[in-house]
């Protein structure tokens, strides 16, 4: 259909460039549910001096009186949850009509309610390397960094409920960063920093052409001229439907980018400190080869004569373009005593610039003449999601000269709203706990440790658009972390 | 490996090795075979129904041209009237100016005469009134004038009018012709309507090129060695069009777009059997005026090209001169086949003649009196009557055997013996009116008579059978009653044979037992013709788990069908032996 007739009338090529969008839904794993839990230390933050201030806020380096260099590796171990709630109609998978209302006769009656809970155990490791020094004492501070402020991985059964919404995924998002922070005075400095963005993204899921809307508009269109409900807006009645959903994935996509960050840092008193530090803005643009199974009789044989013929296996290149949000952070600290401390920091993150994400996609096979389709496809997905805070708070005691200990309780809201939540981003309003230890060696060198636990409060959603993402949505994140920090 | 170039393998390496998203790939099926002995082999099917509602097949005219031949041809459209083409053909001859006429063979040209022939040109040297010229004479008055009389025409009128030729030509040589009398249909010859010519796709598609080959000699019994043979009245067409590059053929459907999903035993492969042929009763609305729309018919034929060709008989053949057999006469040219051309003037005489009323005409001397009389009766029987010693009147005879007299003699001026005059002509650049409006009402009308006709069309469009299914898997749509849903096989029928490039089937239909079988033997059928879905052609078995049954390849080679369980509401699993 399609897709013209001719345009012949059905279009499963703009579907299907229409799928990889959906699979760039592991950008999400930015957005809230699976940021990396950890940056630097469990002892950096905005305003606290360590190498780590390269991402946290580099105004902050600027007070750093010595070299340090930081070093560490950890292991980040999730539980995610969710059972699917099929709260819409839906009609038996092997028929195919594409208008409602749909005949009672193939309404599938197993396709209501609860369905089989599904989780997936990711466990992945973590590191970071930071580096400072003064190059001018008192003055000037050069700080580089190599660390991954945003990390997803999924692995969810492949025939799963959730598999229309992701089977696997895997998103990484590294920084390499160089700063410089300048020590104006005792009370106020500055710095920025400026980042290579490398990202690498793998995702494969079950993409439902009955929720592209080129496909429905290439059905509807002359020649074949059939009214539809594909498409964005597509009812849970013509969707899931066996032959429209066909296993893409996206392999070895790479993404290259530069942003920067920027901060200064206000200390009033000797024992306050302020921070202010914003976060750019970021355009991941990942490239990579998709491949798709159109192995179905559908697709590469039955329509033929209507101009409809895939390969059974149509490959090529995908980019996939979405934002790393811009984000602003305030933080404070203050000395209560040569013992305890307390400090915290709120950020608020403006994801509402995340609308949609874009795709191309380009394969000599994707080509359909006889519909008018070339070889190069772009689409958009919309997203909406909202801004962001999150918000946390520290206590640090020091019983001896050489032991430090912390303690960490923070909250972040969610991204996603109910209509569009979904396995990509299993998020929700996150609890933050974490505890943190720092051995000090030597005056050169620091042992620290830390664990830090995530876990949205369980999230039930009833009003999914389209039925898409009703269900119960579980998630806990646990990283470990140690890290050297040598004085030099 | 170059450094710059190491980093980002690395790179890859690592990364995609901590990723291990897995890649989709597609497993290629095992290659089909026969069945071993003792082996069984299950074998899914899938039913999907892609209802298509008012579906619009339109073609262009390029898009037609691309269909096979044989399915052009056997879409036939419309019985073609010639009345309209013959007459004008007719007129334009008639009307050659005087220097185009003059490059025409001598037998043309002499047709040209013929069809120009009036009392005054007329030459009655040589035919039953010849002695009237010597009678006309003695009274005064131009033979000629005695002539026109008789049909009571002026002496510059047409002796047999064209419209007359024209009506003839088209009863006797064209109705004679073997191919306008009868045309092919599923069911055997289907009769031509009289003065027509069955006009296809084809014809459309191909502007009539193949007219010489269809209206040429042919044997009047093709299934008879000694059949007499007509010689056929078209030599050679070039360019007849009346479709404009504009030409448009819709044809709104609603149907199951997908082909069936069956079996070939031989090799146990899936197999598509096209659908449409057995949709072809139900896929059209003829409720709906735009059912079927024809666009681009251009208001006027254009022939470039055209040669017809009429044969004489190869002796001279003299009118009758008497009233009996009636109400004929005793001319032998009554018993000429109805092709040759002194049979077509014979008949078109007395179609002239049965205008004239029956009547007298009185020719007197200059003293007044009455010196012969010509009279004309209602059979046509026409006597010169002399009353002085003035001569010998002709001797009395139909007129239409004094006319092919005349003719006959006109036919072979300059010097053509008998058996030369074959009549031979071209035309070139003729542009003939064309009611459209009436040929799409007709096509309209013979389409909704027999749907079938298009069936072969819409097959080609929706070309979808892969292999050679035995049989296949059906569902009744959903709108059966609900004793009829449930899961059926279909047993092949000859229209469900796949089509090769030109349309012809790949196999011949050479089941000898079609249907499913409760025993090896096949001797017990289980399958019937029973009505779903309006077919009532297909042998078919309702299917349910644990069934077994039995049938047998167009090879003869026999097997044994189990049904398992279900994988889905519209899926099926059989487990296949050798029977």
């Amino acid at each position: 259909m399609p897709v013209r007739p001719r345009q012949r009338h059905l279009v499963p090529t703009l579907a299907l460039a229409a799928a990889l969008p959906a699979l760039a839904l592991g950008g999400q794993a930015h957005a809230s549910g699976l940021d990396a839990p950890m940056i630097g230390t469990g002892q950096s933050g905005p305003v606290n001096r360590d190498a780590a201030a390269v991402y946290w806020n580099p105004a902050s380096l600027a007070y750093l009186r010595k070299g340090e260099l930081i070093m560490g590796a950890g292991l980040i171990m999730g539980d995610i949850r969710y059972q699917r709630d099929y709260r819409g109609t839906y009609q038996t998978p092997d028929t195919f009509q594409f208008k409602s209302p749909i005949d009672p006769s193939v309404i599938d009656s197993t396709k209501v309610g609860q369905q089989e809970q599904v989780k997936t155990n990711p466990i992945a490791p973590i590191g970071g390397l930071f580096f400072a020094y003064p190059v001018i004492r008192n003055r000037l501070v050069l700080g580089a960094g190599a660390y991954a402020p945003a990390a997803a991985a999924l692995k969810f059964p492949k025939a799963g409920p959730q598999a229309w919404q992701v089977q696997e995924a895997f998103i990484l998002a590294g920084n390499i960063t160089g700063s410089a922070a300048l020590r104006v005075n005792d009370y106020f400095s500055v710095g920025a920093g400026l980042s290579y963005v490398l990202g690498f993204a793998e995702l494969s899921k079950l993409q439902d052409f009955a929720s592209v809307g080129e496909f429905g508009t290439g059905l509807a269109n002359p020649p074949i001229g059939q009214a539809n409900d594909f498409g964005p807006n597509a009812p849970s009645e013509v969707r899931e439907l066996e032959v429209l959903s066909r296993p893409i994935s996206l392999k070895r996509a790479f993404s290259h980018g530069v942003t920067f960050n920027a901060g200064v840092n206000v200390n009033p008193t000797k024992k306050l400190q302020l921070g202010l530090a914003y976060q750019h803005s970021s355009n991941m643009e990942f490239k990579g080869r998709f491949a798709i199974d159109m192995n179905d009789p559908f697709f590469t044989q039955d329509l033929a004569a209507q101009g409809v013929q895939f390969k059974p296996l149509v490959t090529g290149d995908a980019v996939l373009r979405f934002k790393l949000p811009k984000r602003i952070t305030l933080g404070a600290g203050y000395d209560i005593n040569d013992r305890w401390r307390v400090d915290g920091f709120f950020s608020y993150i403006l994801y509402s610039e995340v609308k949609t994400f874009e795709v191309q996609t380009t394969s000599p096979d994707l080509a359909q003449p006889a519909l008018g389709i070339g070889d190069t496809i772009s689409v958009n997905l919309a997203r909406n999601w909202r801004n962001t805070v999150w918000i946390e708070g520290n206590a640090r005691f020091r019983p001896t000269d050489r032991l430090l200990l912390s303690a960490t309780l923070g909250y972040q809201s969610s991204a996603s709203p109910n209509s569009t939540v979904d396995t990509t981003s299993p998020d929700g309003n996150r609890l933050i706990g974490a505890l943190g230890g720092v051995l000090r060696v030597s005056d050169r060198l620091a042992l620290l440790a830390d664990a830090r636990l995530q876990g949205i409060i369980p999230r039930t959603v009833t009003d999914s658009d389209y039925d898409l993402g009703n269900g119960t949505y579980k998630l806990f994140i646990a990283a470990i972390a140690g890290h050297l920090k040598i004085g030099f | 490996m170059r450094p710059r170039r190491l980093a980002p393998a690395l790179l890859t390496l690592l990364l995609a090795g901590a990723a291990c998203v897995e890649e989709v790939t597609v497993t290629e099926p095992p290659p089909a075979s026969q069945l071993t002995p003792g082996e069984v082999r299950t074998v899914e099917l899938r039913f999907l129904r892609f209802d298509v509602d008012g579906f619009e097949e339109e073609m262009t005219i390029d898009d037609v041209r691309a269909l096979p031949q044989r399915t052009l041809d056997s879409l036939w459209l419309l019985d073609f009237g010639l009345g309209d083409t013959l007459d004008a053909v007719l007129a334009q001859l008639r009307d050659l100016p005087p220097a185009a006429a003059d490059e025409l063979p001598q037998a043309a040209k002499n047709m040209r005469n013929l069809l120009n022939m009036t009392p005054d040109n007329a030459s009655l040297v040589g035919t039953k009134l010849e002695e009237a010229i010597g009678l006309a004479g003695t009274v005064g008055i131009p033979p000629a004038k005695v002539l026109a009389a008789i049909p009571k025409i002026e002496v510059t009128d047409n002796l047999v009018p064209p419209a007359i030729i024209s009506d003839v030509l088209l009863d006797l040589l064209v109705g004679s012709h073997p191919t306008a009398q009868f045309r092919e249909g599923p069911d055997g010859p289907i009769p031509v309507a009289p003065g027509s010519i069955p006009m296809t796709l084809g014809d459309l598609a191909t502007n009539f090129e193949s007219l010489a080959d269809r209206f040429g000699p042919a044997p009047l019994d093709p299934n008879d060695p000694k059949s007499p043979i007509h010689p056929g009245f078209i030599k050679a067409a070039r360019g007849i069009s009346i479709v404009e590059d504009e030409f448009r053929m819709a044809v709104r459907v609603s149907l199951n777009a997908l082909p069936f999903k069956g079996v070939d035993l031989g090799d146990l492969s899936v197999a598509s059997v096209n659908s449409v042929a057995s949709q072809v009763d139900t896929m059209f609305d003829f409720d709906d005026p735009d059912w079927i729309r024809v666009e681009g018919l251009a208001e006027q034929m254009v022939i470039e090209e055209l040669t017809m060709t009429v044969r004489e008989n190869s002796l001279f053949l003299a009118g009758g001169d008497a009233k009996e057999p009636a109400p004929t006469g005793n001319s032998t040219i009554w018993d000429l086949p109805p092709w040759e051309f002194e049979r077509l003037i014979i008949e078109s005489a007395r179609r002239t003649t049965a205008a004239i009323t029956p009547h007298c005409d009185e020719y007197k001397l200059a003293s007044n009196a009455l010196a012969f009389s010509a009279c004309i009766d209602e059979t046509g029987w026409t006597e010169l009557t002399t009353f002085a010693d003035i001569g010998n009147p002709p001797s009395p005879s139909y007129f239409w055997d004094i006319l092919v007299e005349v003719a006959q003699v006109r036919l072979h001026d300059g010097g053509l013996a008998e058996g030369q005059a074959n009549v031979e002509f071209t035309l070139r650049d003729v542009q003939i009116p064309v009611d459209t409006d009436a040929i799409l009402e007709q096509i309209k009308k013979n389409f909704e008579a027999d749907p079938s006709a298009l069936a072969s069309v819409a097959e080609r469009i929706n070309d979808a059978a892969v292999g050679d299914a035995d049989f296949y898997y059906y569902k009744p749509s959903p709108q059966a009653p609900a004793e009829l849903q449930g899961d059926y096989l279909y047993f092949v029928t000859a229209v469900d044979i796949r089509k090769d490039a030109d349309a012809a089937p790949v196999r011949p239909y050479s089941y000898k037992s079609p249907g499913f079988f409760a025993d090896p033997a096949l001797t017990t059928k289980l399958s019937s013709t029973l009505e779903i879905d309006g077919d009532t052609t297909h042998e078919k078995l309702k299917i349910s788990p644990g069934d077994a049954f039995y049938l047998e390849d167009d090879a003869g080679a026999r097997y044994k069908v189990v049904v398992g369980d279900k994988p889905g509401p519209s899926r099926i699993r059989l487990d296949i032996s050798r029977g």
